[in-house]
């Protein structure tokens, strides 16, 4: 079922630039939903026209089937974390939690056992009269979290609420947050633009450019089928080699369409595959070692390209021969997108 | 794959969509009560605004259309066009007094900044002795103008005051501080530049510490000379500041009035009478209402003058970031 | 041995400076202390063993040193609360709603910081005393009511606000005028004590207003009435002068003494608008 729908919105600022256009979005239920993409991609107001911080200007946005265009932000049975926390400074972390539950008059007691019951799973029960000011970045994180928690919202909303925190507490959050939604079964929409984030975290990944949806789908259908160049670039790192058409040789049997051709870096093989396959020659210009794999970059008649490959005994050096195998080639047209049909033809 | 590379990425770095989405960061409303979220800010701002129409804005078209009457604040209004300017123009205590004012602000100006400047070099280490020397010269800043003159014309008290009393330890006659048309000017002065000298080496202070260290460091691996390192980083890294300083110092000039009246009352003979001194007497002693209010207009002149050419000259540069 | 003779100089100027800053206000409060006899004498006295206390209450029997101390608390009371009134709500609206003609109405409040008090107060003045007012407390507190550099400063600190947070507040179902009482009144409240600070001195310590809007001693203020002292004993008491001067002094002391740091960043932040 769609928690969250929405029909042809679009957000503008003034009559000529719009930010968002025509933009057609369902969020399932239960579902944790990314919403990825560049800066400046749209996917924040996005997130900010479901929470009601910001009006659509055309179209229209349903949360449980219900228009929620004269709905305040504070009546949609909604929680949002933000990027900085936004957790009110003048106030301890039990009157942050508080400020809502009061607002929306529920009575003491109930407040008191829920209050409670967040604390312990945020383990913030000790810091509850401390002020902001004296918490550590990842507490911060953890109040404004049980902030939104302590509503028992249906939707849950978050715009970059990792990005503040050094590397190795976001991972830790980044697992936290799995498990809390796994826990909770409500719906997580999340804001991000780091793909790592986004394929770790998300059972659905939205992604975004310029105010349109360029792709969407599960993890793995965005990582070993993309629709377009876009996708196939901003998705993986080092992302997708992509070579222009008319730089390569006739041998490989291109489409006639193609435009680009693109290849993950574990695709390039160092020996040559059983399946039919490309040869090409390159030169090493920098290798990574990352411990497990190493990457190399490499220097072909056709363009510089990134190679993956798993740490052996042997190392690569020079000038060195390459394989692609043709089945995991994708091809895209001179509008970028993917060309499927030469699927069949094999 | 580079060039295609920079031509997805030129697309995603769409700078206006940045832009955007930052600068209209503003809550929108939302659609309930939209008739009292349009007024309420209107209601909010009303009361200041009120206030600075009645007292502000207003008075000054007022006084420009007084200026053309002959008036003494009782008998009723008579137009008279611009005789009042006409009078003031060719009344030599007129130029006597704007002399005056020029005279204080060329004195008061130059000597505090650069004394300032120097003070505030001395003192830009952010050391204990060094905030509490800044304290005791920022104290002249918040004690009313009352008592300071109070204290210096006590100081410069011809017979009995302090000044006169050194003096005399180095065998010089007895100086008439207050009384000399020749000294009086300075004194006063004098006691203007202690007063706000202060606040001077407080902005200064802060402009300096405000410098960033590595321009220095990178200054002395170059081997530049203290002096260069003067003239080519602090100065001109300290202009904005020294700018503002010497147009609100112009201004502030131009404003004198406390110490003149209490102090020697813009005697003797005329020597200390200042604009704003001088428009208070014909207006509050004589009732020449129209023609103080011609002198206010020349005030304004001047005052408006030096604003814009501050704000000209901001525009412009004096600002290096 | 360069060092130490840097050090000695650096030692000599600093007490110099001190010296130069502070004998005047020593000079002030001995003189305050002195006799008559010894306020004379010549030499000077630099000490005096017998303090004449009894010169404070001098200085209050000289003048209605009560009526002029009431009309200062009242005036600088009324003007504290009539800021507080116009400079919270228009800085608030100036920094967090948008409507039609805010540019230029706070254009004009910017403005206003271009016409200094010496500028107008003969309009002013006639203007009060159309509307009867001269010679009324209200003279004094209406001129001063509000403050350019308060809105600007305040505005300021309001926009410092992260926009989140009062997002986040309304998405915890709070109103308008919980946003402002709870969310960012609070988060600004060191800037209302800065300015309120500012303005108490500037109020105390003011002559000029006091001295051009009035014509009877009704509402004078001890600024202007303190003046009245070195009239006193056909104006040799220099003593007397000095005992006014420093009870007018003690609540800005006092102020400063517990605020200084404030105080001086307020000053300093006028100079890098």
């Amino acid at each position: 079922m769609k928690k969250i729908e929405l029909e042809q919105v679009s957000k503008f600022y003034e009559k000529d630039v719009p930010i968002i256009e025509d933009l057609d979005l369902g969020i399932e239920e239960g579902s944790f939903t990314i919403l990825l993409g560049p800066s400046g991609c749209g996917k924040s107001t996005t997130l900010r026209m479901i929470a009601g911080l910001e009006e659509v200007s055309g179209g229209t946005l349903k949360i449980d089937g219900r228009d929620m265009k004269n709905v305040q932000p504070g009546d949609r049975d909604i929680a949002m974390v933000f990027q900085n926390y936004a957790i009110y400074p003048t106030m301890t972390v039990r009157e942050n939690i508080e400020f809502g539950l009061k607002n929306a008059k529920i009575p003491k007691a109930e407040r008191r056992k829920r209050i409670e019951e967040i604390g312990g799973i945020t383990g913030l029960t000790e810091y509850m009269n401390r002020k902001p000011n004296a918490l550590s970045g990842g507490q911060r994180q953890r109040v404004a979290l049980a902030r939104a928690m302590v509503k028992n919202p249906q939707v849950f909303l978050m715009d970059e609420p990792l990005s503040n925190l050094d590397a190795k507490l976001r991972t830790q959050l980044r697992t936290e947050l799995i498990e809390l939604h796994q826990k909770l079964k409500s719906t997580f929409v999340y804001v991000t633009h780091d793909q790592v984030e986004a394929m770790s975290m998300g059972t659905h990944i939205v992604l975004m450019r310029d105010g349109k949806v360029m792709q969407q789908g599960t993890p793995e259908e965005i990582y070993d089928d993309p629709d377009n160049v876009f996708t196939a670039k901003f998705i993986g790192t080092p992302p997708m080699n992509v070579f222009r058409a008319e730089a390569c040789p006739k041998s490989w049997k291109i489409p006639e369409q193609a435009h680009y051709i693109g290849f993950r870096p574990e695709h390039v093989r160092f020996f040559r595959p059983e399946t039919e396959s490309i040869e090409l020659e390159g030169r090493i210009i920098t290798r990574e070692m990352l411990g497990a794999e190493i990457l190399y970059k490499l220097d072909t008649p056709y363009g510089f390209l990134q190679a993956r490959d798993y740490h052996t005994a042997d190392k690569h050096e020079g000038n060195v021969r390459l394989w692609l195998s043709r089945g995991e080639l994708c091809f895209f047209d001179s509008q970028e997108n993917r060309i499927r049909s030469h699927m069949e033809e094999y | 794959m580079e060039i295609a590379e920079k031509a997805v990425f030129t697309g995603m770095e769409r700078p206006r969509f940045k832009l955007k989405s930052r600068m209209k960061a503003k809550a929108d409303p939302g659609t309930g009560a939209k008739v009292w979220q349009k007024t309420l800010p209107y209601c909010m701002v009303l009361p200041a605004m009120l206030i600075f129409g009645v007292f502000v804005i207003y008075p000054v078209f007022y006084m420009v259309y007084v200026s053309f009457f002959d008036w003494n604040m009782i008998a009723d209004m008579e137009f008279i066009g611009i005789e009042n300017y006409i009078d003031m123009f060719t009344d030599k205590d007129f130029w006597l007094v704007l002399g005056n004012t020029f005279q204080f602000m060329l004195m008061m100006v130059p000597a505090s900044i650069i004394l300032s400047l120097l003070i505030a070099l001395y003192l830009k280490k952010n050391t204990r002795i060094n905030r509490w020397i800044q304290n005791i010269m920022f104290m002249p800043n918040i004690v009313s103008l009352v008592s300071i003159s109070f204290i210096w014309m006590w100081m410069m008290d011809e017979n009995r005051g302090l000044f006169n009393y050194v003096l005399s330890l180095f065998n010089i006659s007895p100086v008439n501080w207050l009384g000399d048309p020749d000294v009086a000017m300075f004194s006063l002065v004098l006691v203007n530049i202690w007063k706000s000298l202060g606040y001077y080496v407080l902005i200064i202070v802060a402009a300096l510490q405000g410098i960033p260290g590595y321009l220095y460091e990178a200054a002395a691996l170059d081997k530049s000379k203290p002096i260069t390192t003067f003239f080519k980083i602090t100065l001109p890294m300290l202009s904005p500041t020294l700018f503002f300083l010497v147009l609100t110092g112009i201004i502030g000039s131009f404003k004198t009035f406390e110490s003149v009246s209490l102090m020697t009352a813009g005697g003797p003979a005329d020597s200390t009478n200042t604009l704003v001194y001088e428009l208070y007497q014909q207006g509050f002693v004589y009732y020449n209402t129209g023609y103080a209010s011609a002198m206010g207009v020349v005030l304004m002149v001047l005052v408006g003058a030096m604003t814009l050419v501050y704000f000209t000259v901001l525009q412009k540069k004096v600002h290096y970031q | 041995m360069k060092k130490i003779a840097g050090k000695s100089i650096r030692g000599m100027v600093n007490i110099l400076l001190i010296l130069i800053f502070f004998v005047p206000f020593y000079w002030m409060a001995l003189t305050a202390i002195k006799t008559l006899g010894q306020t004379l004498q010549s030499p000077p006295v630099f000490w005096v063993s017998n303090p004449q206390f009894e010169n404070f209450i001098s200085a209050f029997h000289a003048i209605d040193f009560m009526h002029y101390l009431k009309n200062s608390v009242i005036t600088t009371i009324g003007v504290l609360a009539a800021q507080l009134i116009t400079i919270v709500p228009a800085a608030y609206a100036f920094a967090r709603y948008d409507f039609k003609g805010k540019g230029v109405l706070f254009g004009m409040v910017l403005a206003t910081t271009m016409i200094p008090a010496q500028l107008v107060f003969l309009p002013v003045f006639l203007i009060l005393s159309k509307l009867h007012l001269i010679n009324t407390y209200w003279s004094l507190i209406l001129p001063q009511a509000t403050s350019a550099f308060g809105i600007f400063m305040l505005r300021q600190s309001f926009m410092q606000v992260p926009k989140e947070l009062i997002e986040a507040a309304r998405l915890d179902k709070a109103g308008e005028l919980k946003i402002m009482f709870r969310i960012m009144l609070p988060m600004c409240r060191s800037t209302v004590a800065t300015l309120a600070l500012l303005s108490f001195i500037g109020c105390w310590n003011d002559y000029f207003w006091a001295k051009v809007l009035t014509t009877s001693d009704a509402v004078r203020t001890l600024p202007v009435g303190i003046t009245a002292l070195r009239n006193v004993d056909g104006g040799v008491a220099n003593h007397i002068v000095m005992a006014g001067n420093l009870i007018m002094l003690v609540p800005i002391l006092v102020a400063f003494v517990i605020a200084q740091k404030q105080i001086l960043k307020a000053f300093a932040y006028t100079g890098v608008k």
